[in-house]
């Protein structure tokens, strides 16, 4: 999953992007309003969190240019302004959720797990394919009472082919989602990464649960 | 206890109505009054003829009174149904003759005026109500017996009261119609009123109506709505101009709070947020490669936030009345040097230099510590607002008493002439995003509020792209 942060507060964007990023999301970081509708309309971000007191653009205006382009992430304000008029006004104009600050770090995640889950019209965060469970609030899968040992990048993987279900995903879009926009990670790092997932479902004797297909990508049927 | 609302329209058309029915109740007791009169009086002047014609058929022929009467000539004397009546009577009392129509009745009781002619109301013998004319007369004494005419004096003549009767029941019904005639009229004519009243009313208040209804749909929450002022009539329309100023007014100033409420939650939760997010982040993941940038952040937001509540105590103890002003002697040569000397590192930072003014400082009379702190902020705002590498330039004037400071620095972020009027106010920054820095917008509500304490006067002015803040009423020792 890709999170775009909008936020100027240099010190939140360090602690949200590192605690994103242990949770296993690609996170960028926009430092202003125009940075925020650059990143937002070019990009393809699950979730944009979005500060409303914002130097160049307002947060309001982030929202209303991202919601005029192409780009449909889900959106959640993450603002100081806890009156009811603003958040009124912030959902009305095509945010998600609204969350004042200071806030709870588990909280924030939980908000986002829930926007990602209505992206992906999954009501349960957990996905069952067969007899494997794919968790994604706790990030964990397993088969009965086995539990399979991934890594972060491994679970990421997994749990955007399984949200997106029944659908070729290529290597470059799981590029982009797993992996921020300024890192050098390429194609061969997300084989890689499929190859050793792939192998650590076949030790725990689950076998055939990604299908490649030859110059597409990646598929969980 | 509840109160009725009352209604304008109900007001105006119950008092119309109540005025109009009055005139017509007034009109229709005029006219009444004069119809039946006019009818009356032609009733009484028709009976009246008819007795004077009897008048002329009764004779004197020297011994007696005759009535030379035939009754075919005169039904009406006879008639079986509604008949009239009369009845001659002498000057002494005697009835002489009467009508046929009396033949069943004993006579009338006799009756002597001393007018030739009255009219009177009566109860007709047979049960009728009726009415009766009465002449006194002296009979004539026919043309052919001239010589007994001029033989017998007037005055020797007998004298003779002729009365006719009749019923006056036609005469009445025919009023009665009448005025329930014209009662009809009124009652329609007010009914008419009152519907081209309401109807006029409602059209008449259409306006004030569309007023009220445009009001009811203003609301804390669309104060951004106005009252329409065009098309709207002469009375109105100064109202609903007014009216929309106040809102402009209103609506500013919530504005105004809403902001207000706005910046205090950034500058408040934003340090808060800081902390806790770091705190959170740095406790469930310790192993974090730079965990030892967290603890600086996190005591950099929490001076920043005892920054905060710091000047806002201040704040409200000087606004409260509770901070001591002591006066002191103060050299403000040496009071300007310390507070530039604080601010060296800011002024190192953005390679700032500060003139100091060229004139010989004065010695004061004031409180060293707030002036101090007035200083340290005004000049250290001086310093923050300019472009990197620019002068601030400090301007002393002074008189035989009192000495005037100025502190002068171009803008880096132009202000205007209306952010002048906002600058002393709580928590106002120009940067509406607020960047976090050691900025709060509490620095020149304290400085006012300091000024205040020490009976001294800031002002903020602008003129060439530089901003220029005096302090003035220095009173010199």
């Amino acid at each position: 999953m890709k999170i775009l942060v909008v936020e100027d507060s240099k010190k939140l964007q360090k602690s949200l992007r590192a605690g994103l990023r242990r949770l296993g999301y690609a996170v960028d970081i926009a430092s202003d309003g125009e940075e925020g509708i650059a990143f937002a309309t070019t990009g393809d971000y699950d979730v944009v969190v979005l500060d409303l007191m914002l130097p160049k653009k307002s947060g309001l205006e982030v929202l209303q240019e991202i919601r005029r382009s192409k780009q449909s992430p889900e959106i959640l304000i993450l603002s100081a302004r806890d009156q009811t008029r603003d958040r009124i006004t912030g959902l009305q104009q095509g945010a998600d959720d609204y969350l004042v600050k200071p806030f709870a770090f588990d909280e924030l995640h939980a908000r986002i797990q829930a926007l990602v889950r209505r992206r992906f019209n999954q009501k349960s965060p957990v996905i069952s394919i067969g007899e494997i469970k794919i968790d994604t609030s706790l990030h964990i899968a397993y088969q009965g009472a086995n539990c399979f040992p991934l890594t972060p990048t491994e679970m990421s993987i997994l749990e955007y082919l399984a949200l997106n279900r029944g659908r070729v995903i290529s290597p470059d879009a799981l590029l982009n989602q797993i992996y921020d926009s300024n890192s050098y990670s390429s194609k061969n790092a997300i084989e890689a990464h499929v190859s050793s997932l792939r192998k650590k479902l076949r030790l725990q004797g689950v076998t055939k649960l990604i299908e490649t297909r030859r110059g597409f990508g990646y598929l969980i049927a | 206890m509840a109160t009725t609302m009352r209604s304008l329209t109900k007001i105006i058309t119950i008092w119309v109505i109540l005025w109009v029915a009055l005139f017509l109740a007034a009109g229709q007791i005029v006219i009444a009054g004069l119809v039946s009169n006019l009818l009356q009086d032609r009733f009484d002047t028709a009976l009246e003829s008819k007795t004077r014609a009897l008048v002329t058929l009764t004779k004197f022929d020297g011994t007696e009174v005759e009535l030379d009467f035939a009754d075919e000539f005169m039904p009406e004397f006879e008639a079986p149904e509604s008949p009239e009546y009369f009845e001659l009577f002498l000057g002494d009392g005697s009835l002489l003759e009467r009508s046929h129509s009396f033949s069943e009745y004993p006579a009338s009781q006799f009756e002597d005026q001393t007018d030739e002619v009255w009219v009177s109301d009566l109860e007709l013998p047979d049960g009728r109500a009726g009415r009766r004319v009465s002449i006194k007369f002296i009979p004539q004494i026919e043309d052919k017996n001239k010589a007994l005419r001029e033989t017998i004096a007037i005055e020797n003549r007998p004298r003779a009261i002729l009365q006719i009767s009749r019923e006056r029941e036609s005469l009445d019904r025919t009023l009665i119609r009448f005025h329930l005639l014209i009662a009809g009229i009124s009652i329609l004519v007010l009914i008419a009123v009152m519907l081209s009243v309401t109807r006029a009313i409602k059209r008449g208040l259409e306006p004030l109506i569309q007023i009220k209804n445009d009001i009811s749909q203003i609301s804390p929450h669309t104060l951004d709505r106005r009252i329409a002022t065009e098309g709207q009539p002469r009375e109105l329309e100064p109202i609903a101009t007014q009216f929309n100023l106040v809102l402009v007014e209103i609506e500013k100033a919530l504005n105004r709070e809403r902001e207000f409420s706005s910046d205090v939650a950034h500058e408040l939760r934003t340090p808060v947020s800081e902390i806790r997010s770091l705190a959170e982040v740095g406790l469930r993941w310790p192993d974090e490669k730079d965990i030892r940038s967290y603890f600086a952040d996190i005591y950099d937001s929490s001076r920043q936030l005892d920054r905060v509540i710091e000047n806002l105590l201040h704040l409200c103890r000087s606004e409260e009345g509770s901070i001591e002003v002591e006066i002191n002697v103060i050299k403000l040569d040496e009071l300007i040097e310390k507070v530039c000397q604080g601010l060296a590192e800011e002024t190192a930072e953005r390679d700032i230099t500060i003139e100091l003014p060229q004139t010989e400082l004065p010695v004061i009379l004031a409180d060293a510590q707030w002036l101090e702190l007035i200083l340290q902020n005004l000049i250290f705002n001086a310093i923050a607002y300019s472009p990197n590498s620019a002068t601030v330039t400090l301007i002393a004037v002074s008189d035989s008493d009192y000495c005037e400071l100025k502190i002068e620095n171009p803008m880096e972020d132009p202000l205007s002439s209306q952010d002048l009027d906002l600058i002393f106010k709580r928590f106002w920054r120009k940067d509406t995003a607020r960047k976090t820095g050691r900025h709060a917008g509490i620095g020149l509500s304290l400085v006012k509020s300091y000024v205040k304490l020490m009976d001294l006067e800031v002002r903020a002015t602008i003129s060439n792209n530089h901003f220029c803040i005096s302090l003035s009423g220095l009173k010199i020792a």
